[in-house]
């Protein structure tokens, strides 16, 4: 697999304050990758170091294989755009302006990707308003359009839907998994808002306390947290035997626990498994969120350590 | 290449600014002024040429608001953030630091251009031409230069200062460096030996009037030309004389006292000039040495 993004042992401190400790990630080619995390997990940290804005204390990182320490990384960084915390705009310009002024920047020959853009982020009508005027939803999707100028193959986006009324919260998304699946784009998204993560990640990485707790894929996560009916019953390989009878799918967890997958007729297996001298002491519909599987994976503790 | 499409980028932000032409029409309007006021001037005092008098009258203006421009213009990179849109697409540091002193300076010499333009445009026909135009020339070189260690400098400071109190830090050290420049000068004017008039008496004669006589330390009455003289506890010795000269030699502050004056007073009361190609270099070193440690500093430095 070819991957975008990938981090060795990547450490950074503030002082003695320790905001991640040998993170590890792998962002993988034409991949959504969300990087889940509390407040203060250290999810912006990582994308200050990825966007060459802070430098590591130790560890390394590559994009597109270009090595931190190496000079390829800046050719590597001409593929990148992003959106770190606030977006980066020029308050007193337009958002005419604010683009041309990105494509001077790289060098761009022209502006002609200009209406391109500010049509794709829905603000060709607001082309000629100073972006002092915009309302929140507007700066981020301007920001966005910036980070678009130049057309990059990698996009990072920092909490992009953080404080966006919910018809806002719709719109970004929407241009995200536009530009994933039309431009092929790989998008790193660092969010805490679970729920809005699972409908746009093809890829998790859980991170807590400055570390990496586990990647995920969306389907292994889909497999994980999907729906089910658990029995605890007294005879697990009996509950085998009728459910293959049944041709139910099913997985048993423990010695006295099965998930079955599919739709279920409780009195019939109540009764199917009473005939094989098996116990049903609990039926119950089964459904695990991201967010339950979230907090099994970092815990409950409430707040974060600042990292961010 | 990178430099140039960076520098393409702040010359659009910089005449988009309105600061920037507040900046032009306070140059311009200085050169409208400085015609009046010799003009006015003109039979009250001796002018070695009328129009030379008032060519460099600029500077001290400009030595205050290029760095109130200069130190905002960059400090709304970090303010808006914008400074990330140049980072993460590979724009290097060292790229970001020269780009934005090439254009804080070249504000800077755009002004002197607008007040040289308007005063001489102005001045020619009210005060007749220049009677100097090489030693003018000349000067203003000097003073670009002047303005390139100035600039090196705020562009220091507003590269590592990313709060808007860099203005008023820039301004102050401006300030400084004017003050500075005059303290430093006032004191390596102080003569070595002074009178002693230690020995001087107040006398009231017989009709009620004073006189005042002068005695020596045994107390016999002495003429006023034999006063014996003494050494000037105000006067600064060696090492630190040459110490504190070169202070001024090579800040910005001590340079433009050292430009405007035609060179600084001696202890004996006569006037010395330090060469231009001398303070040249120092201006062109002080440039490139701050320069240097701001880009250490920059490279190093975390950003938000």
């Amino acid at each position: 697999m070819e991957y975008v993004l990938q981090t060795s042992a990547l450490g950074k401190s503030y002082g003695h304050f320790k905001a991640l400790e040998n993170f590890n990630i792998a962002v993988p080619k034409g991949a959504i990758y969300g990087i889940v995390g509390r407040n203060g997990a250290g999810k912006t940290t990582l994308l200050r170091l990825v966007c060459g804005l802070q430098t590591p204390t130790y560890g390394t990182y590559s994009i597109y294989g270009a090595n931190n320490g190496s000079l390829e990384i800046i050719k590597a960084r001409r593929r990148m755009g992003a959106v770190v915390e606030t977006p980066s705009i020029y308050l007193d310009m337009s958002a005419e302006n604010n683009l041309r002024q990105q494509c001077r920047i790289l060098g761009l020959p022209d502006f002609s990707c200009v209406p391109e853009l500010l049509e794709l982020v829905g603000l060709e009508s607001a082309g000629r308003k100073k972006a002092r005027n915009f309302s929140l939803g507007m700066r981020q999707r301007l920001g966005i359009a910036v980070a678009l100028c130049g057309s990059p193959d990698f996009l990072v986006l920092d909490e992009p839907v953080n404080g966006l009324d919910p018809q806002g919260i719709v719109e970004v998304r929407e241009l995200i998994l536009k530009l994933n699946q039309e431009r092929n784009i790989t998008v790193l998204i660092s969010s805490h808002i679970l729920e809005e993560m699972h409908k746009l990640a093809t890829h998790y990485g859980f991170i807590d306390g400055g570390r990496m707790v586990r990647e995920i894929s969306a389907q292994e996560l889909e497999a994980t947290c999907r729906k089910c009916v658990r029995a605890d019953v007294s005879e697990p390989k009996a509950v085998a035997l009728v459910l293959d009878e049944m041709q139910l799918e099913y997985k048993i967890l423990d010695g006295r626990q099965v998930d079955i997958y599919d739709a279920v007729n409780v009195s019939k297996l109540v009764r199917a498994l009473s005939e094989r001298g098996c116990e049903v002491y609990n039926i119950q519909n089964h459904d695990e969120s991201l967010e339950s599987y979230f907090l099994s994976l970092v815990g409950t503790g409430k707040g974060g350590d600042g990292r961010d | 290449m990178a430099v140039i499409n960076l520098l393409s980028a702040n010359f659009f932000s910089m005449i988009r600014s309105k600061r920037f032409w507040l900046g032009t029409f306070i140059m311009a309007a200085g050169g409208v002024y400085m015609v009046l006021d010799i003009n006015r001037m003109k039979d009250m005092a001796e002018f070695d040429g009328l129009l030379d008098s008032g060519v460099f009258q600029y500077a001290i203006l400009l030595f205050l608001i290029l760095p109130a421009l200069g130190s905002l213009f960059i400090n709304t990179d970090y303010n808006d953030g914008t400074i990330r849109n140049k980072l993460t697409v590979g724009r290097t540091r060292t790229q970001v630091y020269l780009s934005n002193l090439i254009t804080v300076y070249a504000a800077g010499v755009f002004y002197t251009l607008v007040y040289e333009a308007v005063y001489l445009l102005v001045g020619f026909p009210v005060l007749g031409s220049l009677r100097h135009p090489q030693a003018a020339l000349s000067k203003l070189l000097m003073m670009l230069l002047l303005f390139l260690a100035l600039s090196a400098l705020f562009t220091l400071l507003a590269t590592l200062i990313t709060n808007r109190s860099v203005l008023l830090i820039c301004v102050f050290m401006a300030f400084g460096l004017i003050l500075g420049a005059q303290i430093i000068n006032a004191k390596l004017e102080a003569p070595e030996m002074i009178e002693d008039y230690g020995g001087v008496t107040y006398i009231t004669t017989e009709d009620g009037n004073m006189t005042v006589q002068y005695m020596d330390k045994n107390g016999n009455p002495i003429d006023p030309e034999d006063i014996p003289r003494v050494p000037n506890p105000r006067y600064v010795a060696e090492p630190m004389r040459t110490v504190l000269r070169k202070v001024n030699d090579i800040q910005p502050g001590g340079q433009l006292a050292e430009l405007l004056e035609d060179g600084h007073l001696e202890p004996d009361g006569f006037k010395t000039a330090t060469p231009y190609w001398q303070l040249a270099l120092y201006a062109a070193g002080l440039a490139a040495a701050v320069t240097a440690g701001g880009l250490i500093f920059f490279r190093r430095k975390d950003l938000k």
